[in-house]
């Protein structure tokens, strides 16, 4: 692991492959048959022509037609039946690599997804998978068919004049190192193309969403310039492309042209000499005709192996990825969860660099609700995702009624300990499948009643389709209040121990953070909670207030203790209500 | 349709070019296999080898010929397309970038975006190149078969038996197979969606445990496509042989009945050979003639989307006058406005903002705060009464006029591709970046612009996402600074923000206001603090106007406003002063 070279690369490819031994070796074989078939009727039209036009015998004729389009016939047939067996293969092989890069995707730690970028992965999981199937069932084809039918044809061609032969190689030679290099030319032109095309497309997008901010700011003028540079750019780079295209891709057509000039005049000769029939004339034109294709993509294939090595790696990359939070072989569940937290001297980085949380102790006692405060940056929230286990820690230890979380089942977790983000992802799906996100089997009735004590019933049911609405990206927009009252239904409904929440009003107005705030007393109430908050409203829900600054839990006490020291949230806490004492 | 070829017409050049090659190419792939025959006939049969290299180098110059034309065919052909390409993007982006405001009401940037890519770059593969093509094609098939006829009538008729055949398959597979192509190329389109989805909701999905379901989600979107790339194999499967056997039989047909003329005296062998060539040359034009007819619907629908953009007639005019500064006052006099008749969201606004004086708008959601914003910076123009500038009527001046010195700060900051310096920079484009650090120095927020991973060089796309919206604003605050208008309109987003960058923020708004006319959008009714006066809107109209104190003491609709806001703070500050 870890070596990337292109060899290995290739191997591990085609591994992949040979674990398809069966279906590998009948499309070869079908491939051959292919290839036998197709490049014996040059042979079949000389000997009509030979033996049938010039002899003056109307039935050879006829016989030889026929044997060819039975040819034809059988060429047909495993043509297709090879091509279905290697699409087969290759298909299924990259539904194989796609699903193992998916899962490593998924089991990453969110540092992974931190680093990356959405654009990135999905181009691996498409274009780069695509890549790799389109080598490995059209390409590959290509490479074994063109190979066998340049061999056979050469056999033939060899029994019918040495001379036309070799030089027929000769072109043939000149024709795939051609249409290699034009492969290896034309297709990163066309990578260019594609990124300067996205970049209109975001330019575009950009600026169609902002249209408001650019009218406000008179950026027209300034924008069209920009688009007009990069429209520039893209028609540019495409009559590049055009013209290599037009020059290159073209150069076999004049090879053929020249070596059939060449032929047609020695094949006069060797007529006249006896060492060439008229049909043998006819056979060679019609070989290099017939080869021109096969030899072009010869040559596409052997200019593609490079890129397609560069995409697997892209993906072998990701399927490598050693997950940061896994759970382990021995993991366990516990009855009867009481809620109990302790938190005993855990410090985390994100870069390995900055300590955002450095030797946190904390007890939380089973049913208690803790708020914690602090400024921003100060690791409220990195203190909940670790005890959600989305990022992995090394040092010190998370209990759970005495366990440490990382021997716990990462299902029993979930089940029991729930996060909900300052900014909840809302799935395009429907909003009764969002809230019902916690708990599947959750019937309809709890997920209204859930709806309703996170106060969004009523603004579902107002909606055109109410539960059934589709939201999120390609659906009705939804305001952050609006996401983060579905994030708390869903949170609701799969009726957690424990329930870790990361600013839940944030965004909302405030009646209805004054109303929440009095409904999520009545919630919490068998709970263990920790909640943390920018906001005075959630402070009323606390046992016990935790402060913390640079990663550090600084002060800790109930709200009258804690203002009574006059420390960091005395201060905190005259910022908040600041703009009221001011008057 | 019409106007389209009109714009084609339009590279002169370039479109000669093209009919000079496709006729060029064409001659030239007609003479090749006649001179063949010829030479068979002609040359080598009687044995006037002498003569030979002759008539070679002529079969040498038409193989020469055909590329030299075939290439310059393509090259044009697809050259006129791209240029088709730029300037219809050119076109449709100006009218987009020109659009009235109105004009994005109803509409989605997706859609329109997707106008702008694919629907020019179909029209571009259909009906520039595509159509090109094809005319050549026509010309070749028709030259080939014309060819043919005068070599051999009887033979051509017997020839043309795999004709039907190819016809029938490319439409009947070749129709199916660019269905099957889509639905392939749609399902890559929800695989990616797919990802993209568990990608952007990783956290969510991690703490529900939903991995699983995610997982056989994306495989079964997987598997779609793999059957579908199946379809696709079999389809083609059929196509190639097929089209194949159907041009086998022509050749067959020929042999058969061609030598038996020749055996008969007839006809020569050269003739046979050279339509054995002929007929090799049918497969490719008839399957691009059906291909661009099956094509013609979907090009058609998207001329139509595009020329529905480019026939907008909802264009901010460049007409009005031009203003160089604003120092009096702003008078809304008995303005109404509606979006739809009938529906007026504004009702008779008088008001009159001094010069210098920062005014407060309040209201709830929908009483018309934000459009009496839109009616000031020209978005809109009043359905009735008039607002006047310096006393001069706002429609008279020309739109970037206004916007020019009325600088307009909305609640939702878009950030733009780039770091965060170039997206301050937006205010003003040829700002060095020392002056763009200047101003933020001034506003108070270089300490928390330098906090980003990388300070003023962060990328923005990364800065938007560790940004609130009310710490995003502090960059468009940054921007109109920049600009240094004359009035500035405001629309505060302190909702979701901490106390300790309210601070921040709201230091940086009364840097801004410093010595100009302010209007603020007030949802945080603390900000009201800050300002001369407050407006309050209520169904379109003005309820209440004046100082903050003289409003909470008439304890209207004001009164209670401020009241249900501050109240979250005062309820819990009660049973503290109780217990302590």
């Amino acid at each position: 692991m870890g070596n990337y070279s292109g060899l290995s690369v290739f191997i591990r490819l085609m591994r992949y492959v040979f674990r398809k031994w069966y279906l590998l070796v009948s499309s070869i074989v079908f491939i051959v048959l292919m290839s036998f078939s197709s490049s014996i009727i040059p042979v079949f039209i000389r000997e009509a022509i030979d033996k049938g036009i010039l002899a003056g015998s109307w039935s050879t004729i006829v016989y030889y037609s026929f044997l060819t389009l039975l040819v034809t016939i059988i060429s047909g047939v495993s043509s297709f039946i090879a091509r279905y067996l290697t699409t087969k293969i290759s298909q299924e092989i990259v539904y194989r690599i796609r699903l193992e890069a998916f899962d490593s995707i998924q089991r990453q730690s969110l540092d992974f997804f931190d680093k990356v970028f959405t654009g990135q992965l999905i181009s691996r999981i498409t274009s780069d998978a695509e890549r790799i199937s389109g080598f490995l069932s059209w390409r590959f084809r290509m490479l074994i068919y063109s190979t066998l039918m340049i061999g056979f044809s050469l056999y033939y061609m060899l029994s019918m004049n040495m001379l036309l032969s070799i030089i027929s190689l000769i072109a043939m030679i000149f024709i795939v190192i051609f249409s290699t290099r034009y492969a290896m030319m034309i297709k990163p032109m066309y990578d260019k193309i594609r990124q300067q095309l996205g970049v209109l497309a975001s330019i575009a997008t950009n600026d169609l969403a902002g249209i408001k901010t650019i009218k406000s700011l008179v950026l027209e003028r300034h924008e069209y310039n920009r688009f007009l540079d990069e429209n520039n750019r893209f028609l540019d780079l495409n009559i590049k492309a055009t013209r290599i295209r037009a020059l290159y891709g073209n150069l076999g057509v004049l090879v053929i042209g020249l070596t059939m000039a060449t032929i047609l005049y020695l094949g006069g000769y060797a007529i006249a000499n006896g060492l060439l029939t008229i049909g043998g004339l006819t056979a060679f034109m019609s070989y290099m005709l017939m080869l021109m294709w096969p030899l072009n993509a010869l040559g596409y294939a052997v200019g593609d192996i490079q890129r397609t090595i560069a995409a697997a790696q892209r993906l072998f990359e990701i399927i490598d990825t050693k997950p940061g939070v896994y759970e382990k072989p021995d993991a366990k569940t516990l009855d009867d969860l009481r809620g109990e937290i302790i938190f005993r001297n855990v410090s985390f980085s994100y870069d390995g660099n900055r300590k955002v949380l450095d030797g946190i102790d904390l007890h939380v006692r089973p049913g208690e609700k803790i708020v914690i405060v602090g400024p921003p940056g100060s690791g409220k929230s990195t203190l909940l995702k670790l005890l959600a286990r989305l990022y992995e820690f090394n040092e010190g230890e998370i209990l759970i009624d005495g366990v440490d979380v990382r021997d716990l089942k990462l299902d029993f977790l979930r089940k029991n300990i729930v996060y909900v983000s300052q900014e909840p992802f809302i799935f395009n799906r429907s909003i009764k499948e969002n809230i019902a996100l916690g708990n599947p089997d959750v019937s309809f009735e709890e997920i209204v009643n859930a709806a309703k004590i996170a106060r969004i019933h009523d603004f579902i049911i107002q909606l055109p389709k109410g539960y059934d609405t589709i939201v999120g990206e390609r659906g009705v927009d939804l305001s952050g209040g609006q996401r983060q009252r579905i994030a708390l239904a869903r949170a609701l409904v799969s009726n957690p121990k424990i329930i870790l929440l990361d600013d839940p009003v944030s965004n909302l107005d405030a009646e209805t953070e004054k109303k929440l705030v009095s409904d999520l007393k009545e919630i919490l109430r068998d709970k263990t909670a920790l909640i943390v908050t920018q906001r005075l409203s959630l402070i009323s829900l606390a046992d016990r207030i935790v402060v913390m600054d640079r990663g550090r839990i600084v002060e800790e006490g109930t709200h009258e203790e804690l203002l009574a020291k006059r420390g960091l949230y005395y201060e905190l806490y005259r910022s908040m209500i600041g703009e009221k004492k001011r008057e | 349709m019409k106007r389209f070829i009109s714009e084609i017409i339009a590279f002169k050049k370039l479109l000669l070019l093209t009919i000079i090659s496709i006729i060029g190419s064409t001659i030239a792939m007609l003479a090749a296999p006649y001179i063949l025959g010829l030479t068979i006939d002609k040359y080598i049969l009687p044995s006037r080898y002498s003569e030979l290299p002759f008539i070679v180098s002529i079969y040498l110059l038409c193989l020469i010929g055909q590329w030299g034309f075939h290439t310059l065919r393509r090259y044009s052909i697809e050259a006129l397309g791209q240029h088709v390409l730029y300037s219809l993007r050119e076109k449709i982006f100006n009218k987009l970038l020109s659009a009235k405001i109105s004009f994005y009401k109803d509409r989605q940037v997706g859609d329109l975006v997707s106008r702008l890519i694919n629907d020019t770059s179909t029209i571009n593969e259909v009906l520039v190149s595509g159509l090109l093509g094809v005319i050549g094609d026509v010309f070749s098939l028709i030259g080939i078969v014309v060819m043919m006829f005068i070599l051999s009538p009887s033979l051509t008729l017997v020839a043309m038996v795999g004709v039907p055949l190819m016809i029938f398959i490319a439409w009947f597979f070749g129709s199916r197979l660019r269905r099957a192509y889509k639905a392939v190329r749609e399902k890559i389109a929800s695989l990616s969606s797919v990802v993209s989805e568990n990608v952007s909701g990783i956290e969510t999905i991690k703490a529900f445990g939903r991995e699983d379901r995610v997982r056989s989600e994306f495989a079964m979107v997987s598997w779609e496509t793999v059957r579908m790339y199946m379809r696709v194999a079999v389809l083609m499967g059929f196509f190639w042989p097929l089209m194949n056997l159907a041009s086998t039989l022509s050749i067959v047909v020929v042999l058969i009945y061609g030598g038996y003329l020749s055996i008969t005296g007839v006809l020569s062998i050269g003739v046979v050979v050279a339509f054995i060539q002929y007929v090799n040359r049918f497969i490719r034009p008839i399957n691009n003639l059906i291909s661009l007819y099956d094509s013609l619907q979907s090009a058609l629908a998207s001329l139509d989307r595009i020329y529905e953009v480019l026939d907008v007639d909802e264009i901010e005019e460049e007409a009005g006058i031009e203003i160089n500064g604003i120092d009096g006052g702003i008078i809304f006099d008995h303005v109404w406005f509606e979006y739809e008749p009938g529906k007026p969201i504004l009702k008779d606004i008088n008001l009159e903002i001094k010069p210098g004086e920062t005014i407060a708008i309040v209201g709830r959601t929908g009483a018309g705060k934000t459009t009496l914003i839109n009616l000031l910076l020209r978005f809109y123009d009043p359905v009735k009464g008039r607002i006047l500038v310096d006393g001069v009527e706002l429609r008279e001046i020309k739109r970037s006029s206004v916007r020019k010195h009325i600088s307009y700060v909305p609640q939702e900051t878009y950030l733009f591709p780039g770091t965060v310096l170039d997206n301050i920079r937006v205010g003003k484009p040829d700002a060095s970046d020392e002056e763009v650090k200047r101003i933020c120095r001034i506003l108070g927020i270089e300490e928390f612009i330098e906090k980003l991973p990388k300070g003023y060089y962060t990328d923005a796309g990364e800065a938007g996402k560790r940004l609130s919206v009310g710490e995003k604003q502090l960059i468009a605050i940054a921007r109109a600074m920049l600009r240094s208008p004359d009035v500035v309109v405001l629309d505060e987003a302190l909702s979701s923000v901490d106390a300790k960058t309210e601070e921040i923020i709201r230091r940086a708004i009364k840097t801004l206001m410093k010595g100009r006319t302010g209007i603020i959008v007030a949802h945080r009714l603390t900000i009201t603090h800050d300002c001369d006066r407050v407006i309050v809107i209520d169904d379109g109209r003005i309820v209440e106007e004046g100082r903050l104190e003289a409003l909470l003491s008439r304890k209207g609709v004001f009164y209670k406003l401020y009241k249900s806001q501050i109240s979250g703070i005062e309820a819990l500050d009660k049973p503290v002063i109780q217990r302590s």
